[in-house]
């Protein structure tokens, strides 16, 4: 709606939408005798600009009657200034932390720039912790966060592209990527994508994350979340796209592939021979925390003839008093397991860490004795559990447990025959998973659009100096990104 | 670039679906018969074999491949007219259906068998078929990634055996003595006749994005079969000798019992070779589900996806239990003659395509 040349109208208008808001500061005064009118919202905005850049100026400098437009150039003393001539332009400006200025006898109004948010300050990483390497992580301010990442990527073709989602909560957005190397057709259909959707509001980067997947019923995350600018910064490097959330200490990442959720900040920042031995691990850790259980079942309850016979006994011999099969032995130590480790996110971060290793032996101990379970079952769930938080990514590693128990059931119903048939359907569904057009298991599957190169950056982690060319991500044109013309390095 | 759901497979996943698929399911069928047949040159049989199908596709891929319509079945349509090209595609189907199905009942059995006495032959059908609907119905690029996958798995493995059994092979077995050639030339008709099942070649090759390479792939790949194979069937003569191998049902996934695995946690490492056996199994049935609902779609236009791989996991589960009950494991031998017939049908349509370019 259009604002009106009369002031009184304009105020009435005002007043009545934002009745009931009492965090809302309405202030009116003159200026040689036009009368004008404030509106901001407390708490959230920088008092300080208000009085010394607009109310001093206006109020004791102003020394004619200006309009709005004269008062945005020669009197209001701060860098971002616009005039607005709609209230829907005032209302989102001023319950953003931003100032509305309306003058009499004109319908505009200008906004300044007055956003003073409380904020938390830039704190470590939490959940991508790591020895070596920078330690900021992103906070719930959204410019914060696009600072954080131009800080290191200082180039002109940065991007930053900005817009609200939300019908309600009109939460900021940015989208940044190089423009030079991602694809415009990627950069196009996020931003699309984005500002299709029609919901009340975005909370958090997770909310926007689930809309954006293609798959939302698939376990397995097809988008990447980081706290850390590094990350985000090394992604839009690559070719990638960076959705920064306001609200969110979480950055998105697009696309994301299955590999890139094994990938740790500082496989990077350290020697490629024992990143490429860290990345193995995980890749076997994963498999190992995915299949132990159900194999022990499969093995234990239909197949104990292929393991070797001192084994079986072994098994057998501390099973022998246990009164439940062992499906009911297995599911008792996971859930017990995903109990700790639940209860131990909801405790303090210093007791989290005891309360999870004397739980674990506790209970783990004390099972046995009482004779629930055997011993070897202690020990596959523990396995299984430990394996899982070598791998570094939290969304990654949920999906994981899910599909543990796919292949516990299956193994306990059809013993080795449902366990293959339960890895086979997970790779199936992986196989048919895809992140903005590039397959979930690249490079694993159609390394060749990119001449197999990104099998670099894979299981192994190769030296920088041979990680010449970008990932299939960037543009055709863009494949290379480094260039040494002698041995030592020089260019 | 095989990207962006555009229901294409790049040429090295065309030769990992070839590999993935055929590669399995031939190690447990053709064996057995050739060495009936050939008795201890069975390996050379399956070689000339081999290499000779390797050959033919490499030269039928080179010569239709560029000249092919976007798809087989618009060159089944537009090659050989709206009657012929029904015929044709109704034919693949069923081809794909008993084929896909024999296959599966072998496969059946053998869970049965070997992997898991509890679980019956009908249910692991039953189950191998739910998993093909679910790969089937993602699509062919769904296939083809996987197939990469199961491929180098089944190459790596199937390396690591052979390194580790190569030394104790007994070579003085493995030679031929002159009266044994007839059989081995016999054999390799058989050998030549199990490989042509890879008809399926020409229906997944057209949607291939460059079929510049994709003969070269074609033929490396089958080159990797008949080698693994023929290795594979020596390997088995070998350690069983002549006579046991006939005797045996899987000579060549039974052999893998008697290898010795440094520092190995399983006792019955044949039980593990089989779990690649079903791996390549649920891939071909995938495949033969697709292949043949892509068939049905192409009959019936109107036809819904969902509708038409249900209606091609029936008719494959069907001829899998009319195998079951006719004894599964030679209901495929009973094909040999019937893949070759068919395998003529199916590079109908390619060949009569490039005939009425050339004029």
């Amino acid at each position: 709606m259009e604002l009106y040349k009369e002031l009184n109208k304009n105020k009435e208008y005002i007043k009545n939408t934002l009745y009931g808001s009492d965090d809302i500061v309405f202030k009116e005064f003159e200026n040689n005798g036009t009368k004008c009118f404030l509106i901001y919202t407390d708490n959230i905005i920088r008092g300080t600009t208000i009085e010394e850049a607009v109310l001093t100026n206006i109020m004791v400098r102003g020394e004619k009657n200006f309009d709005a437009f004269e008062m945005q150039n020669n009197l209001i003393a701060v860098g971002e200034t616009k005039l607005v001539q709609s209230f829907e332009e005032i209302f989102d400006a001023v319950l953003l932390g931003d100032t509305a200025l309306i003058v009499e006898n004109d319908n505009r109004a200008v906004i300044i720039s007055t956003k003073g948010w409380p904020s938390r300050g830039i704190q470590e990483a939490k959940t991508e912790v790591v020895v070596q390497g920078p330690k900021d992580a992103f906070t719930e301010l959204g410019s914060m966060n696009t600072v954080l990442i131009r800080r290191r990527i200082r180039d002109t073709a940065l991007k930053v592209r900005r817009f609200k989602c939300g019908r309600r909560s009109k939460t900021d957005i940015a989208v940044m990527y190089l423009k030079d190397v991602a694809k415009e057709e990627l950069v196009e259909n996020v931003i699309r994508q984005i500002k299709a959707l029609d919901v009340d509001c975005i909370l958090d980067s997770g909310y926007l994350e689930q809309f954006m997947e293609k798959r939302y019923s698939s376990p397995f995350p097809q988008l990447q979340l980081t706290e850390r600018p590094d990350k985000a910064s090394s992604a839009i490097y690559e070719g990638r796209v960076a959705v920064v959330v306001d609200n969110s200490p979480f950055v998105i990442l697009v696309p994301s592939t299955l590999n890139i959720f094994f990938q740790s900040a500082e496989d990077y920042y350290d020697r490629w021979e024992i990143m490429s031995f860290m990345r193995i691990l995980r890749f076997f850790a994963a498999v190992l925390s995915v299949t132990l259980p159900g194999l022990y079942i499969a093995l234990t309850v239909y197949r104990p003839d292929l393991i070797p016979t001192s084994l079986a006994l072994k098994i057998a011999s501390g099973r022998a008093y246990v009164p439940f099969p062992a499906i009911a032995e297995v599911l008792i130590m996971e859930t017990a397991f995903e109990l700790l480790r639940e209860a131990g996110v909801r405790l303090p971060s210093p007791v989290s860490s005891a309360f999870g290793i004397v739980g674990g032996i506790v209970i783990g101990s004390a099972a046995v004795e009482a004779g629930i379970v055997g011993p070897v079952v202690v020990i596959i769930a523990a396995l299984s559990g430990i394996c899982s938080f070598a791998v570094p990514n939290p969304a990654f590693v949920s999906a994981l447990r899910i599909v543990k128990y796919i292949i516990i059931f299956m193994s306990a119903f059809w013993g080795l025959f449902g366990f293959y048939t339960s890895v086979f359907l997970v790779l199936a569904h992986l196989a048919s998973l895809e992140s903005y057009g590039v397959p979930y298991l690249y490079p694993f599957c159609g390394g060749s659009a990119n001449n197999y190169t990104d099998f670099k950056d894979s299981v192994l982690r190769a030296p920088l100096r041979k990680m010449r060319k970008r990932p299939v991500f960037a543009k055709a044109g863009q494949k290379i990104r480094m260039l040494f013309k002698n041995k030592e390095g020089g260019r | 670039m095989n990207f962006s759901c555009n229901n294409k497979i790049s040429h090295n996943q065309f030769a990992a679906v070839i590999i993935a698929a055929f590669l399995g399911c031939t190690a447990v069928s053709a064996p057995l018969g050739i060495i009936e047949t050939a008795g201890g040159g069975a390996y050379i049989s399956v070689f000339l074999g081999g290499f000779a199908a390797s050959v033919l596709f490499y030269v039928l891929v080179r010569l239709t491949g560029k000249r092919m319509d976007n798809s087989y079945e618009n060159a089944a349509y537009s090659s050989l007219g709206k009657v012929l090209g029904f015929i044709v595609l109704a034919s693949v189907f069923a081809y794909t259906s008993v084929y896909g199905g024999f296959q599966l009942s072998t496969t059946a059995r053998m869970v049965h068998f070997t992997m898991e006495k509890s679980v019956s032959s009908l249910f692991a059908a039953i189950l191998i078929v739910f998993v093909a609907f679910y790969t089937a119905l993602r699509g062919r690029e769904c296939v083809g990634r996987i197939s990469e996958i199961a491929a180098v798995l089944m190459l790596v493995f199937i390396l690591f055996i052979f390194v580790l059994s190569a030394p104790s092979m007994d070579l003085i077995t493995l030679k031929p003595t002159p009266d044994e050639w007839r059989g081995i030339l016999k054999g390799a008709f058989m050998s030549f006749s199990a490989l042509s099942v890879a008809g399926y070649v020409f229906i997944m090759l057209p949607e291939g994005e460059n079929t510049k390479n994709a003969a070269l792939s074609v033929f490396a790949a089958f080159l990797i079969i008949t080698v693994v194979l023929s290795f594979g069937t020596a390997l088995a003569v070998s350690c069983f000798g002549v006579e046991e191998s006939k005797r045996k049902l899987w000579p060549v996934i039974q052999m893998m019992n008697y290898t010795e695995f440094p520092g190995s946690l399983v006792e019955r490492q044949e039980v593990l070779m089989s779990g690649f056996y079903v791996f390549s199994s649920f891939i071909l049935t995938s495949l033969s589900v697709h292949i043949s609902s892509v068939m049905l779609e192409s009959i019936f236009k109107r036809i819904n996806r969902v509708f038409s791989v249900l209606v091609s996991c029936a008719a494959l589960l069907f001829f899998c239990l009319c195998a079951l009950r006719k004894g599964g494991f030679d209901a495929v031998y009973s094909i040999y003659g019937f893949n070759l017939a068919m395998y003529g049908v199916m590079i109908l349509a390619p060949v009569v395509s490039v005939l009425r370019r050339k004029k």
